[in-house]
């Protein structure tokens, strides 16, 4: 081998190394940063968590209590906005990837849910607010539902249309083929097939949607009381957690450590749910 | 011919019949002025390197290329004396007579049966027992029912791609079309399944028209009656087998023949 070789060998294994050591260093930062906020979520958390958390409802400010009517809040919130969301979503992604039409809408929706996905959440707030809060006269859980399936919405379009697009067109080919119209073969082949990676587009959008706080700010607040009717205030963990962390007390501080740790959790949850999905499809 | 005239269209021998044919991806024409009969139960093989568009041709013939809207076709195709390629001709009938197998196998994510029956339900209402029969024949003709008989149930993507194959044919069968399209049918199977395919395309063609896309001379030798040339959009020879491989009038039919 002549010293050339040997060179362009040494200089290969160096750039490789350097390469390496970059690569792990970034994992090192991200890891830790992850790691240090859990570490502190779950200390101060798990120390808030207890019954009462889950038994009682929101003190006022300074005062004991626990999170019942928030958890419940943020439940109905959520699910209610992903229940909107989903199907609004699907079916635009359907309608890009399995009914495309000659010309540029295609094109431009993609170009406005991307700009959509982009956006500052507190601004979808403020939009909500103007056309819904103003209308009504008040702020409002119906405002804050809004609000979380807008934000939901350009995100499912984005899973559901890069799950469908990666269906191999032979198989959309194949079902028209045998004279099946074009609406059968989307519900009954195309979802089908892309089944999990539908649920799973739809279960990361509420796991995001789910820890939102600024555009509940302008739309739903806040309310102590338990109530459950989405035209009126209601309680949520990601606005309890802003409030009760701000105050000066210490137990209202607790609570706002005890609903971040749950908040935490759930999408922890949601989220190994959906690796689980996933698996499961691969396997099959 | 008159509409009606039906005498005269069961004695024709032809059965489909491309007049004047272009064809547009976009901008980009590759199909030139395709005229072509296709004679009824015999099996033609249309042959030529990739890119001559002998699967464009393939595909304009049950209007499959309109599920890309930057696609079209100017001419006829004329089918039991109707334009097919005319916008007012019902295109799910049109699917449910020409039917069409594809290169890869493409089992839908449901079981064996449903397989079968998905498509039928939507076009014929048969009762439980005339549907069961039929899912029966089809996989029959396929050569695939002694191999899942045992288990209808299961998923249909469980099954080897030979079987695949085999089952995307019988669902096609299953819906008793008139003309059969095969798009390169045994190109991703192994030997033993392309034999076995081929046995199925011989049988087919005592009751079917066969168009059959290959790249395989040996195959087109094997079960063609006629063989068609494509180069650069464009027929370049079609007549019988023999006539095709022992006395080629074109020069480049010649050359194409001399690579194999």
């Amino acid at each position: 081998m002549s010293m050339f070789d040997d060179k362009k060998r040494m200089r290969r294994h160096t750039l490789n190394t350097i390469f390496t050591v970059i690569c792990y260093i970034s994992v090192a930062i991200g890891v830790a940063v992850l790691a240090s906020t859990m570490y502190t979520l779950f200390s101060k958390g798990i120390m808030a968590i207890n019954l009462s958390l889950f038994i009682e409802n929101l003190p006022p400010l300074g005062a004991d209590g626990g999170l019942k009517n928030a958890i419940l809040g943020s439940l109905i919130i959520t699910v209610s906005a992903v229940v909107i969301s989903a199907p609004i979503g699907i079916l635009i992604a359907t309608n890009l990837t399995e009914f495309p039409t000659k010309g540029k809408l295609g094109s431009a929706v993609r170009f406005v849910n991307d700009i959509l996905l982009s956006a500052p959440s507190i601004i979808i707030g403020l939009f909500v607010y103007s056309i819904v809060v103003r209308a009504l006269g008040h702020f409002s859980a119906l405002a804050g539902i809004i609000a979380l399936a807008l934000i939901a919405i350009p995100m499912i379009v984005r899973t559901s249309e890069d799950v469908m697009k990666i269906i191999p067109s032979n198989l959309r080919e194949a079902a028209v083929s045998l004279g099946v119209p074009r609406w059968k073969v989307t519900v009954f082949v195309i979802y089908k097939t892309a089944k999990a990676g539908l649920i799973t587009g739809v279960i990361l959008a509420m796991a995001r949607v789910a820890g939102e706080t600024a555009p509940l700010l302008f739309t739903v607040l806040n309310n102590q009381f338990p109530n459950y009717n989405i035209l009126t205030p209601m309680a949520n963990l990601p606005v309890v957690m802003f409030q009760y962390a701000m105050s000066p007390y210490e137990n209202s501080q607790q609570l706002a450590w005890a609903a971040a740790f749950l908040i935490t959790m759930a999408i922890l949850f949601t989220n190994i749910l959906t690796r689980f999905f996933f698996s499961r499809s691969r396997n099959k | 011919m008159a509409i009606g005239d039906t005498s005269s269209l069961i004695s024709s021998k032809i059965h489909i019949s491309v007049k004047n044919l272009n064809f547009f991806y976009g901008k980009t024409q590759t199909l030139f002025n395709v005229n072509l009969d296709f004679h009824r139960n015999k099996i033609t093989a249309i042959m030529g390197h990739s890119g001559s568009g002998k699967s464009t041709l393939l595909r304009i013939l049950n209007r499959i290329y309109e599920l890309y809207p930057e696609h079209h076709a100017t001419g006829e195709v004329i089918f039991e004396g109707k334009n097919i390629l005319d916008k007012r001709y019902d295109v799910e009938k049109l699917r449910t007579r020409i039917g069409m197998v594809f290169q890869k196998p493409t089992p839908f994510p449901m079981s064996i049966y449903n397989n079968i029956a998905f498509a039928l339900k939507n076009n014929q209402k048969l009762s439980n027992f005339s549907m069961n029969k039929r899912v029966r024949k089809s996989l029959g003709q396929a050569t695939l029912w002694k191999e899942v008989k045992e288990d209808l149930k299961r998923s249909g993507t469980a099954l080897s791609g030979g079987q695949q194959q085999r089952l995307c044919i019988a669902r096609t069968l299953a819906m008793q079309p008139d003309i059969l399209l095969l798009d390169e049918p045994t190109s991703a199977l192994d030997p033993i399944s392309t034999e076995k395919v081929e046995t199925v395309i011989l049988e087919l063609a005592k009751t079917y028209t066969v168009i059959l896309v290959t790249h395989n001379l040996r195959q087109a030798e094997r079960v063609a009656d006629f063989v068609v040339f494509m180069k650069e959009g464009e027929i370049k020879e079609a007549s019988e087998k023999k006539e095709f491989f022992n006395n080629p009038q074109r020069k480049s039919t010649q050359t194409f023949l001399k690579y194999f």
